[in-house]
């Protein structure tokens, strides 16, 4: 068959109803509260935005019916305000949600298990190759293992939380901020601590596992390719024991959502959560509601010993950061404290992040739990 | 056959020609033919990337010769070749080949009994390279293998009664390919997607009865037996439960021609006719059929290719049954046509992905289905002038198609347990075909085809868990990609009248898609930078003009 055939920008009507549907995130657990439970809306998918839901009235009930309540601590998050309250393993818990006009939502009875503890989690070299490079890229890979379940049946999510340490390439020498000034304590800005909540999550169920024994199951990858490896390295792994539906939905969530490159290439399906309109069954509600028992661990690595290379890009004093060194003094007062360094051919002018370390993301605070070495 | 005889028509994008005759005069015939387009010459000097970009090409032949060894019998070889090779704006590059042949042997024992025995083989193969993303890029190849083997005895032991019997089988070959990666920089882990064989056999009896001037029934049965047959390995899973990795309870070896599981039925048809006046019948039948064989399809990838399989140790065999009703009326003297014909079918265990299935690889498709029913119910108006200056047909068709899927022992379902359009599902579906004879060298003939646009699932918002961003889906097909519509004419010209001349020819020109309609192929999502965007690929969205030159030998009338 002979064709022409043309590809377009295409943006198809759709029902409005079914753009603007409620959205449920929240937990409760066995740590300490406060817990949050946000509010929002879904929104159109060409233009993605967070709609924060006010004035609602959140309740978490327990199976021996008491109650506590949540209150709304800025537009969309609510807060539960009994310090006292905390989520206690083998009860049940559920959340009802009221809205400013009268409609009812809720979950269903869900146990908060019994969190098991993690045994360990180790690090090992692990190398990937590298698009177009004729060597491979190291990294760190992560495993878990945990200690025996306290049931047969257990379905874990992993949430993990880097802090990492990193430096900036060079010393502050000159600041600019109106008029030139010589740096003298010139390595304030030169060491930073970054926090990241890694966005994937990693899921794994005992079924299978006789005894109910997780050991050295593969989480996050850290490459040499970025600063997070260059200095000191701490990840947190929370691990959350949770009911079979709640497993089904992050796996189900995590399934349809890699990969988003290629949406075609499975049967795409909706999801619902575990939030029902109590009058009208048929409203999809977005979200889940957790009730899970957790267990955290942090662990801090040093940085991969020789042989294993740095391969993130790193700042040069090229000719052209030397001969621009003038240009400091024509940034606009908006972009002040501009920083200068020095090198072997005098001042030099390099990216801000060469100097500044907090160009990069992280703080020069050191957090608290911080231990070096 | 008695004389010689060749046609075609060339065109600036295709050529065809045709050409039979005798070899032994009223013994041996031939008829042999060609069709092929050569249009990458022209879209190369079409100045727009996405159309420079696309290719397609294609071409087919055909072969027949007719041997008449004696009154009583007769042998055809039959043969046909074609191939389609479709580029789709530079992501996609589908291949397709078609390739057969048949022989026939027809006797007659008496007037009244005669015999038809035929062998046939096919091979359908595509190969699909998706160069999309040059990370995923993949190449995929697909092969189906048909053999035929029928006997059929023909038989009118009375002067009202025609009987058909005879015994068919068909033996189905499939290899599923391979997933390969393509290009260097492809991470496409080569996969393997296995071979499967099966034999249907059947035996079969039917009858026409013709019980009056005004009345004809018309009844058959066929038995057929499916084996699905080795080698293979395949999965035994729990009993009542979700066909998953998890619940695999043991893996079963089976040699060459081993039977792994099979399946019988009982076909049966009833058909009656009956003449209520000289212009007016109504026929009502009923039939029911198994289907050892699929086709499997989904609505949301660029170029869905569709790939046949066969019903195995864990997907069983469809049924069928399907009543119909039609009238049909000549008004007028016969100067028009009218039918009316409804019908309703239901089908169960139809096999539909299952919600999240993979679609393009899937080494053990069981896992990645579900079987549900379906059920359809039509309409279908005709009107036809058939003879006259003016003449042509409108037809119209309503039909829905709704598929169910909600396993009760397995608790599995699609949709959430609720009905939802099957795939091909276009409820309002219209064509137009009018011919008008200017005069008696100049003629017109336009057509038009309106169709609701096929169903699809779309992303339909997006929400926050936990700060990232998450894609809500529509139901399943809860919607439409937009109606199809085109419009296409031609004016035929021909060539002089004279008698007694070697060649008579014709021009015509023709608009195929006169409005320039942007017809949605398909319609399917990206995720670019953060961004979900939607998209729509059309083919032949612009207006086409073309000539043709026809030419036969002889005259205008022959």
């Amino acid at each position: 068959m002979f064709m022409f055939s043309c590809e377009e920008e295409f943006k198809p009507e759709i029902n409005s109803s079914s753009e603007s549907l409620i959205v449920v995130d929240g937990m409760i657990n066995n740590l300490p509260g406060p817990y949050t439970v946000k509010l929002s809306l879904s929104s159109k998918i060409e233009n993605p935005e967070y709609i924060p839901l006010s004035g609602f009235t959140i309740f978490i009930l327990d199976d021996l019916g008491q109650s506590t309540n949540l209150a709304e601590n800025y537009a969309g998050n609510y807060v539960t305000t009994d310090p006292n309250f905390i989520g206690i393993p083998g009860r049940s818990y559920k959340i009802s949600i009221f809205s400013p006009d009268g409609k009812k939502h809720e979950s269903s009875f869900e146990k908060l298990r019994e969190p098991t503890g993690i045994a360990s989690i180790d690090h090992k070299v692990e190398y990937t190759p590298g698009e177009d490079l004729i060597y491979d890229i190291a990294g760190y890979r992560f495993y878990v293992s945990t200690e025996l379940a306290p049931s047969d049946t257990n379905y874990y999510l992993w949430q993990l939380i880097s802090t990492y340490k990193y430096t900036a390439d060079f010393n502050i020498y000159w600041m600019y901020d109106g008029s030139l000034n010589r740096i003298y304590n010139s390595d304030t800005l030169k060491t930073c601590y970054k926090t990241d909540i890694i966005p994937e999550f990693f899921l794994l169920n005992t079924e299978n596992i006789n005894p109910p024994v997780v050991s050295n199951f593969p989480l996050h990858y850290v490459t040499t390719e970025t600063r997070e490896l260059m200095e000191h390295y701490s990840l947190l792994v929370r691990q959350y024991s949770m009911s079979k539906s709640a497993y089904t939905f992050w796996k189900i969530i995590k399934d349809q959502n890699t990969n988003l490159g290629n949406l075609y290439s499975k049967q795409p399906f909706q999801v619902r959560g575990n939030v029902h309109n109590s009058e009208n069954p048929d409203e999809i509600v977005l979200g889940h509601f957790m009730v899970a028992g957790i267990t955290e661990k942090r662990i801090f690595v040093d940085k991969p010993k020789p042989p294993v290379k740095m391969r993130f890009p790193a700042c040069e004093l090229h000719e052209d950061t030397y001969r621009n060194f003038g240009a400091i003094f024509e940034f606009p007062p908006s972009s002040w404290p501009i920083f200068a360094t020095r090198g072997p051919k005098g001042s030099a002018l390099p990216n801000q992040w060469c100097m500044d370390c907090r160009e990069s993301g992280g703080q020069v605070e050191k957090p608290d739990f911080w231990i070096d070495q | 056959m008695e004389k010689f005889g060749a046609r075609g028509g060339i065109s600036p994008i295709t050529a065809r020609i045709l050409a039979e005759g005798p070899i032994i005069k009223n013994k041996l015939s031939y008829m042999a033919g060609i069709r092929t387009t050569y249009s990458d010459w022209v879209l190369n000097f079409v100045n727009v990337p996405e159309v420079k970009n696309s290719k397609g090409n294609f071409g087919d032949g055909i072969f027949n010769l007719t041997y008449d060894l004696n009154k009583n019998n007769r042998i055809k070889l039959f043969g046909y070749y074609s191939y389609d090779n479709i580029n789709l704006a530079s992501k996609i590059n589908n291949y397709y080949e078609n390739a057969g042949g048949s022989i026939n042997w027809y006797h007659s024992f008496t007037e009244n009994h005669g015999f038809d025995f035929s062998l046939a083989q096919s091979r359908y193969s595509f190969t699909e390279d998706n160069y999309e993303y040059s990370v995923s890029a993949y190449t995929l190849n697909y092969e189906l293998q048909h053999t035929q083997l029928n006997m059929g005895f023909s038989w009118k032991p009375a002067e009202n009664h025609t009987l058909n019997y005879g015994i068919s089988s068909v033996l189905y070959q499939l290899d599923n390919g391979k997933q390969v990666p393509y290009g260097d920089e492809s991470l496409i882990t080569p996969t393997t997607l296995g071979k499967e064989k099966g034999l249907e056999s059947g035996i079969y009896l039917s009858d026409q009865w013709s019980v009056g001037p005004l009345l004809t029934i018309y009844g058959g049965i066929r038995y057929n037996y499916f084996a699905y047959l080795g080698p293979n390995e395949v999965f035994k899973y729990l009993d009542n439960a979700p066909k998953i990795p998890e619940n695999i309870i043991d893996t079963l070896q089976f040699s060459d021609n081993q039977i792994i599981k099979d399946y019988g039925g009982l076909d049966y048809r009833l058909g009656v006719t009956y003449l209520l006046n000289q212009d007016v019948s109504v026929k009502a039948g009923y039939n029911r059929l198994h289907q050892y064989i699929f086709m499997l399809s989904n609505t949301i990838a660029i170029s869905p290719t569709d790939k046949w399989k066969l019903s195995n140790y864990n997907i069983e065999p469809m049924t069928g049954n399907q009543f119909s009703l039609g009238f049909y009326a000549n008004l007028e003297n016969q100067k028009y046509e009218l039918s009316v014909e409804g019908y309703y079918k239901k089908i169960d265990n139809l096999v539909e992905y299952k919600d999240g299935a993979e679609l393009v690889v899937n080494p053990h498709p069981e896992q990645d289905v579900l079987q549900g029913t379906l059920d359809a119910y039509g309409i279908e108006f005709m009107l036809r002038k058939p003879f006259g200056k003016l003449n042509g047909w409108i037809n119209y068709t309503y039909s829905n198609s709704t598929v169910l899927v909600d396993n009760k022992n397995t608790g599995e379902q699609n949709n959430f347990g609720i009905a939802y359009p099957a795939n091909y599902d276009k409820p309002h579906s219209i064509n137009v075909v009018a011919n008008y004879k200017i005069s008696k060298r100049v003629s017109f003939s336009g057509n038009v085809v309106y169709s609701t646009g096929r169903p699809i699932t779309y992303p339909t918002s997006i929400y926050f868990q936990d700060g990232q961003p998450l894609l809500n889906y529509s139901l399943r097909n809860e919607y439409r990609i937009p109606d199809y519509f085109r419009m296409d004419i031609s004016f035929k010209v021909e060539g002089n009248l004279k008698k007694n001349k070697l060649l008579h020819g014709s021009w015509i020109f023709s608009v195929y898609n006169l409005t320039g309609r942007n017809n949605a192929y398909s319609v399917y999502f990206k995720s670019e930078e953060g961004f979900i965007r939607g998209y729509k690929l059309s083919i032949f969205a612009v207006p086409i003009f073309s000539v043709t030159y026809d030419f036969k030998l002889g005259n205008y009338a022959d």
